[in-house]
């Protein structure tokens, strides 16, 4: 309960002002105030206060935000609306416990090394008997009606082979001027290994010997933003013990949200620990890093000589790029992807119209609430579209998929594409 | 003292047959709204959405016939208590209503429902070459039905006027649930009482606004922004009025005083003159062939006041540094104490460098935090008290020094709200204005709308 009171004194410097209404992508699409930040700091507070307990109906309206952190980027107040819905998330869990699904997920499923693998490549094997084949978009649609998804929903193919099977524990350079660990996570592992191999032949190519603990484990980020604390930290240790035989200055991601996780909420879940595994949680946070800033402020990949590539404009292909919450507001990257798609001679870079709204993918919020999720990818779709962008590039698989889906879903030719898979196919820089 | 039925079951169905749509009774969801700017909560009983002025007047007359109160509601984000709901009952949101209905061209006239945000209409006129001005500091997220109900204003009022002056008519329902229309979309009309007049600033008191019809300018083809610096406030305060006395209506004028100075520049680290006693914004506007004329005479009006130094912003860039300023207020403001009692006094523009010293003496008197800033060339000053608000001895303090400034502003010849209403906030200290006469007069004219007394219940008079 002192925690609580904690979160109160928090929640409690909201004016109520209401400029987090119009911030949030949410708000706008249902005009509930329960879906804006002032009101579940409303709730937080009428709970800590007594005047309401712990029921069903506050957890649905704590579940539905995206953690997007819009609002607490613009909050006057400078209420940390992110961190309080967060731990308000954990003492709901606390008291009231997890669904079961989630429990076995969170508990068994993500942070076992080979049974998630075992689980998928099974499920590589059914996805045929389950889904119909979409050639366009090499993804799938269910057959048959199924638990928490839609029938509508795009679904990747499987690939047979995930990235822990196609490369090696290293991952050497021919000319190695510096080694760096990978964390993978689960998306690019087992849905689009072709991410990890695109990562790591730039960063070979650039002279960087990539290192793959095998014994890396999902980040936990689902777990964590379900408020079960207890799993995300299990995975966390599990991580940072993957990773401390590797005798590198910086891990490596590919994917926003697992950074963000491990770089910024990894530290939050061990902020009341003692501190030695204080110390090693914060030096392991610190080695975590976007392939975007270490390419471009580590490797300084745009300051070399490159050969120039001359394409005409009429030639150009218009891309475009979405931030993903977890790199943009997480970890205040934005500047990096854009240069290093401004520097790739056989695109033309085009801003689409808010690119730094966030997609509506929330993780599990786009599975527990679909339609309004896909709803708030609508305007992000709009804008995309009247970018004229013929490829949508991201940093983070959630986001990737979600816009995936929408495309697939109304029947559009635009490309969704991780950043690296742009690079690799171009190589960097020829200015 | 009026008393209310509860919402029974049987009431509530009737409600959800008439909105056709979700009602929510559960605590949890009551609590979100509860509550606006004010930031003081009381509990509805219902909350429902309309989606039209017919669902509105059929549940005005449920309300009458089973006495219970209607509040409306729109963003939940005025400053004096005008949306929540004191004596519990149903509040009704109007977010919904939130279509541009037409924007006539040919007559300068937008068409909207009440649901609108304003800084949306501003933006769809702005494409078409035209200007709704009214500029209240939550244009982003406060809708046009409220920016009507409240009658807000903004920095540009000092040369564009308050949302009243935009208001050609509109689309009522009264308490009673009879759906009328009030003004013309014309420029003139006197068919009968000015009833729009009645219901601009009425707080949601009167009727539920459904269709607004509003006034467009075109818009102005160029701006310069202007940061004039001040060693002493009296200087400053001083200049607003030989501005004023010069015939020249710059579109903004607003002043931040040193404490604010002192706040932003710890927060932006900007270089910002901590030294300076008050610094004024200013803007002018109009066609590009004077603006730079009117910024020059300006400028000259400034240094001929005593200012140390006047800058105009070159680039819209440097315009935008200019206002971060005034924009970073608020959030800087709350390292000095964690609440603030914020007032929104106006006065003649002449009498701006009187309220502004007698403030300082008053929160001297009471040994208060306080910071001033705000549209200085409307006379309209945003004085706030910074205070903790568990410090029970620094509250009441605080509200004695309010109550002091409401009497002196009434004495300078000026008005305890320029923009924020009266709701509950300032209900105890509207006779102070308009004594016990216009207190009377309002009670009147709210019985002869509101017999049962249902919409909107206790605001502005208290029982």
């Amino acid at each position: 309960m002192n925690e609580l009171q904690e979160l109160k004194d928090e929640a409690a410097r909201c004016a109520k002002c209401g400029t987090c209404l119009l911030n949030c992508p949410l708000y706008p699409e249902t005009f509930l105030e329960q879906n804006s930040s002032r009101g579940k700091l409303a709730l937080i507070e009428s709970l800590a206060d007594g005047d309401i307990s712990v029921s069903k109906r506050l957890s649905q309206i704590l579940s539905q935000c995206l953690i997007c952190n819009t609002c607490g980027e613009g909050c006057p107040n400078q209420v940390k609306t992110e961190k309080i819905f967060l731990k308000a998330r954990k003492e709901l869990c606390a008291q009231q416990g997890l669904p079961l699904p989630k429990k076995l997920i969170f508990r068994y499923v993500l942070s076992s090394v080979r049974f998630l693998p075992a689980l998928l490549k099974a499920g590589s094997l059914v996805q045929g008997f389950l889904f119909n084949k979409i050639p366009k978009y090499s993804g799938l649609r269910l057959r048959f009606p199924f638990p928490f998804l839609d029938k509508k929903r795009f679904i990747p193919v499987l690939p047979k082979k995930n990235f822990m099977e196609l490369y090696p524990p290293v991952v050497p350079a021919a000319e190695e001027t510096m080694r760096a660990a990978y964390f993978v996570g689960c998306a690019t592992k087992y849905i689009f290994p072709r991410v990890g191999s695109a990562a790591a032949h730039i960063l070979n190519k650039h002279g960087v010997t990539l290192t793959v603990p095998r014994q890396q484990v999902c980040c936990g980020l689902m777990a964590f933003g379900s408020g079960d604390w207890e799993s995300a930290r299990k995975m966390a240790l599990l991580n940072i013990e993957a990773f401390s035989g590797e005798n590198v200055d910086h891990i490596v991601t590919t994917c926003a949200s697992c950074g963000a996780s491990l770089k910024k909420y990894y530290p939050m879940l061990f902020e009341n620990a003692g501190k030695d595994i204080h110390d090693k949680v914060a030096a392991f946070s610190s080695k975590i890093i976007d392939i975007s800033d270490f390419l471009i402020n580590r490797l300084k990949v745009l300051e070399q000589p490159g050969s120039e590539t001359f394409v005409p404009d009429d030639k150009r292909i218009l891309v475009t790029y979405h931030d993903p919450c977890h790199l943009h507001r997480s970890q205040g990257i934005s500047k990096p992807p854009r240069e290093l798609l401004r520097s790739l001679p056989a695109f033309e870079f085009v801003e689409m119209e808010n690119a730094g709204t966030c997609c509506g993918m929330g993780g599990s919020f786009n599975i527990a609430h679909y339609d309004l999720s896909l709803k708030i990818l609508e305007k992000k779709l709009t804008s995309l579209e009247n970018s004229q962008a013929k490829i949508l590039v991201t940093g983070c698989m959630g986001c990737m998929l979600q816009f995936m889906d929408g495309v697939y879903q109304k029947g559009k030719d635009t490309q969704v594409m991780h950043l690296v898979e742009m690079l690799d196919q171009q190589d960097i820089p020829q200015n | 003292m009026m008393t209310y039925n509860r919402i029974t079951p049987a009431v509530l169905q009737d409600i959800k047959n008439i909105v056709q749509g979700e009602v929510f009774t559960q605590t949890e969801d009551l609590i979100c709204f509860s509550y606006d700017a004010l930031n003081q909560k009381f509990l509805p009983e219902a909350v429902a959405f309309a989606t039209s002025a017919g669902q509105v007047s059929e549940l005005l007359r449920l309300a009458n016939q089973h006495l219970f109160p209607i509040i409306p509601r729109g963003s939940g984000s005025g400053f004096t208590g005008g949306s929540v709901p004191v004596k519990g009952g149903l509040v009704l949101s109007l977010t919904r209503m939130n279509s541009i209905i037409a924007i006539d061209t040919d007559n300068l006239v937008a068409e909207v429902e009440p649901g609108v945000i304003t800084a949306e209409l501003q933006n769809a006129v702005e494409k078409l070459g035209l200007f709704y001005p009214p500029d209240p500091a939550s244009l982003k997220f406060s809708t046009l039905g409220g920016n009507v109900a409240e009658c807000a204003g903004g920095p540009r009022c000092v040369k564009y006027g308050v949302t009243k002056d935009y208001v050609l008519g509109l689309e009522v329902v009264l308490p009673n649930g009879d759906i009328v229309k009030t003004g013309a979309k014309t420029m003139k009309s006197v068919a009968g009482y000015d009833l729009t007049s009645f219901l601009v600033g009425s707080e949601g008191t009167l009727g539920v606004i459904t269709r607004i019809y509003l006034k467009l300018l075109p818009l102005p083809e160029a701006r310069r922004t202007m940061q004039a610096i001040f060693l002493s406030m009296d200087a400053a305060a001083k200049t607003v009025s030989a501005i004023i006395k010069a015939k020249i209506i710059p579109s903004t004028l607003e002043f931040v005083d040193q404490a604010a100075i002192r706040c932003v520049e710890d927060y932006l680290q900007a270089g910002l003159p901590v030294h300076a006693e008050a610094l004024l914004i200013i803007e002018v506007d109009g066609d590009s062939e004077v603006v730079d004329k009117y910024a020059q005479k300006i400028e000259a009006i400034c240094m001929q006041g005593g200012a140390e130094t006047v800058k105009i912003a070159q680039t819209a860039q440097e315009a935008d540094e200019l206002w971060k300023v005034r924009r970073s207020i608020s959030a800087s403001l709350l390292k000095l104490n964690p609440h603030k009692i914020n007032e929104d006094i106006t006065v003649p523009r002449s009498r701006v460098p009187d309220i502004i010293r007698t403030i300082r003496e008053i929160a001297n008197n009471y040994k208060l935090i306080n910071v001033n800033f705000g549209h200085a060339g409307d006379g309209n000053i945003h004085t706030n008290f910074m205070i903790n608000r568990a410090d029970h001895d620094e509250l009441e303090r605080a509200e004695q020094a309010v109550s002091e400034i409401f009497r002196a502003t009434v004495a300078y010849g000026g008005t305890i709200s320029g923009e924020h209403g009266i709701g509950i906030a300032k209900a105890p200290y509207l006779q102070l204005e308009v004594g016990a006469a216009g207190i009377e007069v309002i009670k009147r004219i709210k019985k002869a709308f509101d017999p049962n007394n249902i919409l909107n219940p206790n605001k502005i008079v208290l029982e």
